[in-house]
């Protein structure tokens, strides 16, 4: 994780210089022909059929690659935990496989939809009790759809991490029952994350997905950008800041804060999560050093303007700014909504700008339709 | 969008110019029926409007609505006591929460499929489709809730999910609780609206016109039949409005979760925009011809009603069942389900749409039962083929004049 983390810095550096250098060829090369470039005057020839290449192959295959490494560790480590240290290394695989789920978590297309990964690997709040009943128990079938309060690496949290109890406490409660459930879990996030990244790589899935390239609403694109809308505004902007800084209530709820048994973990969960959405819309590699083409570069390819602006780069701005207002922050926002709750509802305010417009301004520019409404509540 | 919007302006632009004209020419025209601000009206100082029967109805189906998810209180004798305000036996029941309810006399299931126009000599069909009901609401008391901690797979019931929600079905793939209230949408509301009380056979029934035109109200009343009839039909729609002689009109609100919901999420489409402004002034307009004595004024309000309201239904099934189309599509099946029980729910409504030039249903509905039973077949929904369901959107859109890609978004 952390290699791929310096390595994506670096690669992001280059990325920008090498944009700006293309930035300032076409600004040159606009200026020296002043027809067809009437504000509104967008054609639409960028090459949707590379981009999709390009995002599955360097960047959400890897992404789950790379999730996926991190399940496997995550699994082992669940398998003995007799010892503090044991303890520890889980919490540290748990700590990774979360990072890593962030920057797969966009990705709902596929058998990713249809298996429900998203809901059963990162809902929360858990539901605390209910694990207590299952584990008292010894029975749960964790694949129905009303269990994924139940599960996931938020229920991890809650069972190998604490706000009061030590570490040598937590041990003490892991019975065999216990044991067992973490176990389930871990292999239940893993089978999931399998089902998904084979049918992109031995299933058909990847040549459906590149070979869908039209622009009607169930094309590849319009799937994809929807979900990485979706995945901002719904999990990041609302789940991850809004709900539990209170905006969508009478006051704030710390406790929905995601990790919030770990007491430390909610800021970089965040960031990577900010980074991932950041890094899809430029077009980060995984693979190569640099990028490739992007939401950035359609945008840049159709011209889009807000208000004089590029837009891309005004999306591009208000994602740094998430990232330097989020850099002040507590690393456990629990603590942050606490002691000062202004600072998250100011970052809030920064993520419901770039909803706005990437849900408005960008998706009308690439004549992508929002397929998706707030639950009518039936 | 755009390009409606132009149209829209030149439409006004036009009426502009047309009644600078009419000003000028200073013929004396024939008393003038103004468009009402609100939907109300008295006599002697008193409302003339009454629709509570409706109001309870409406209130009646949501409670079904709401213990028809209660898979740990409800029985299949307890709902089927809500949908007949009766006992088995036909004794006096108190199944709901709220006491007027019990106290009323009325019941869901005598006002489904019964309307004058396309069941008072059609009992025999009547009792089938109401009978539709009482099997579904059974099934979901047999079927659906001893499975409810079940995962659901070919002809088991159980759990789906759908998204972040779980959806609970039965052994064909189908929630029970949809089919039901989007169902009662067209046995219900629309019927008893479009085919029963805005139908001139029930507005001008016995001496409603000669009563009518001589302000001869109902004996204890302040309105005439006529006057009541036609706030019968307006209840059903804005009945348990908060405020329904002014009611919210907004896109994507809802006073209840039936055709008052469904009005106002076509509303939100902008391909659609306008159509419940469109069918409350009709509703108005109408309304006020008949205390003026208007019947041909009347009765083209009373199309504009059956035209749109037919047309919402129509929508909202075109709608969910590609919403359903595409997510098979997308190997995404049990996903599909609740997109297309409320699909097949709307379009099993279609039987009580009405075509105002034909006063028939726009679809036969023999052929909506040829449809029903290759919906129904086998295990439903979890063999249910893409290329059927399009074929049915396509179908119903044609017939109604809208393109799928309108009623999509």
């Amino acid at each position: 994780m952390i290699i791929k983390e310096m390595f994506s810095q670096e690669k992001t550096k280059l990325f920008r210089f090498a944009s700006f250098i293309l930035f300032a060829v076409l600004v040159f090369s606009c200026s020296s022909d002043s027809s067809g470039d009437e504000p509104g005057a967008q054609t639409d020839d960028f090459d949707r059929a590379e981009m999709l290449v390009f995002w599955a192959d360097q960047i959400i295959i890897p992404a789950y690659e790379n999730y996926r490494a991190t399940l496997v560790d995550l699994n082992t480590a669940a398998e003995s935990l007799d010892t503090v240290d044991d303890l520890k290394t889980l919490q540290e695989k748990w700590r990774a496989a979360y990072l890593a789920w962030q920057g797969v978590s966009m990705f709902d297309i596929g058998k990713a939809e249809s298996n429900g990964i998203k809901v059963f690997s990162n809902t929360y709040p858990t539901d605390a009790e209910q694990i207590e009943l299952n584990i008292g128990e010894g029975s749960y079938n964790l694949e129905l759809p009303s269990r994924k309060a139940e599960q996931g690496l938020p229920a991890l949290d809650y069972l190998i991490n604490s706000r009061t109890l030590s570490d040598e406490q937590i041990l003490e409660q892991f019975d065999a029952n216990r044991q067992s459930y973490i176990k389930a879990l871990t292999e239940r996030l893993l089978n999931l994350c399998d089902q998904v990244l084979e049918d992109w790589t031995t299933g058909d899935f990847r040549s459906k997905f590149i070979a869908n390239k039209g622009s009607s609403s169930t094309s590849s694109v319009d799937k994809v950008v929807n979900d990485f809308l979706y995945d901002f505004e719904k999990y990041t902007r609302a789940g991850k800041v809004g709900i539990p800084a209170g905006v969508f209530s009478s006051l704030p709820i710390p406790t929905a804060s995601e990790a919030y048994y770990s007491g430390e973990r909610s800021k970089e969960l965040l960031l990577e999560s900010i980074k991932a959405a950041k890094g899809f819309f430029e077009g980060d590699s995984w693979i190569v050093l640099g990028g490739g083409p992007s939401l950035k570069a359609y945008l840049d390819d159709l011209g889009a303007q807000k208000d004089g602006q590029n837009l891309s780069e005004l999306i591009l701005a208000n994602f740094n700014e998430a990232e330097n207002l989020t850099a002040g922050l507590s690393s456990d926002f629990a603590d942050q909504i606490e002691a000062d709750n202004t600072k998250m509802l100011a970052l809030y305010d920064v993520l419901q700008k770039n909803v706005v417009l990437i849900k408005v301004d960008a998706m009308q520019a690439m004549n992508i339709q929002v397929d998706y409404v707030d639950a009518d509540g039936d | 969008m755009r390009k409606k919007l132009q149209s829209i302006l030149l439409v006004a632009g036009l009426c502009t110019v047309l009644s600078a004209c009419e000003n000028s020419n200073e013929n004396p025209e024939p008393v003038q029926v103004e468009m009402p601000e609100n939907y109300s009206f008295q006599r002697n100082g008193t409302s003339t409007v009454n629709f509570s029967g409706q109001t309870e109805r409406i209130r009646m189906a949501m409670e079904l609505n709401t213990a028809l998810k209660a898979n740990e209180t409800a029985t299949a004798s307890s709902l089927l006591e809500m949908f007949r305000n009766q006992t088995a036996e036909g004794g006096d029941a108190d199944p709901f929460e709220d006491a007027a309810l019990n106290a009323a006399s009325k019941s869901i299931k005598e006002k489904v499929a019964s309307s004058k126009d396309y069941f008072s000599a059609n009992a025999s069909e009547s009792a089938i489709l109401k009978g539709y009901f009482e099997s579904w609401l059974t099934a979901q008391a047999t079927e659906v809730f001893p499975n409810w901690n079940e995962l659901a797979t070919a002809g088991k019931a159980g759990q789906v999910a759908d998204g972040t929600s779980v959806r609970y079905v039965g052994t064909q793939g189908y929630e029970y609780n949809q089919l039901v209230a989007k169902g009662l949408i067209g046995a219900l509301m629309l019927d008893q609206i479009v085919n029963n009380y805005l139908s001139t056979a029930v507005l001008d029934e016995g001496t409603n016109r000669e009563d009518n035109s001589q302000a001869i109200v109902v004996e204890g009343e302040q309105y005439t039949n006529m006057e009541h009839k036609w706030d019968e039909a307006y209840g059903y729609l804005f009945g348990n409005s908060a405020t329904p002689e002014n009611p919210d009109l907004s896109a994507g609100g809802r006073d209840d979760s039936f055709l008052n919901n469904y009005l106002r999420t076509v509303e939100s489409d902008d391909d659609f925009s306008g159509i419940t402004q469109e069918v409350y002034d009709a509703f108005k307009l109408g309304r006020a011809a008949i205390v003026a004595g208007d019947y041909s004024l009347r009765d083209a309000q009373a199309d504009i009603i059956k035209e749109n309201l037919s047309k919402v239904v129509a929508i909202r099934a075109v709608h969910y069942l590609l919403e359903g189309k595409e997510k098979i599509e997308q190997d995404n099946r049990s996903g599909a389900f609740h997109a297309l029980s409320e699909g097949v729910g709307f379009a099993f409504s279609l039987r009580f749409t009405k075509n105002p030039s034909t006063n028939a249903p726009h679809l036969p509905s023999a052929e909506v039962a040829a449809f029903a039973q290759e919906l129904f077949k086998g295990n439903g929904l979890w063999d249910v083929s893409p290329e059927l369901l399009g074929q049915i959107a396509s179908r119903i859109s044609s017939e109604f004049g809208f393109t799928e890609e309108q009623a999509k978004d």
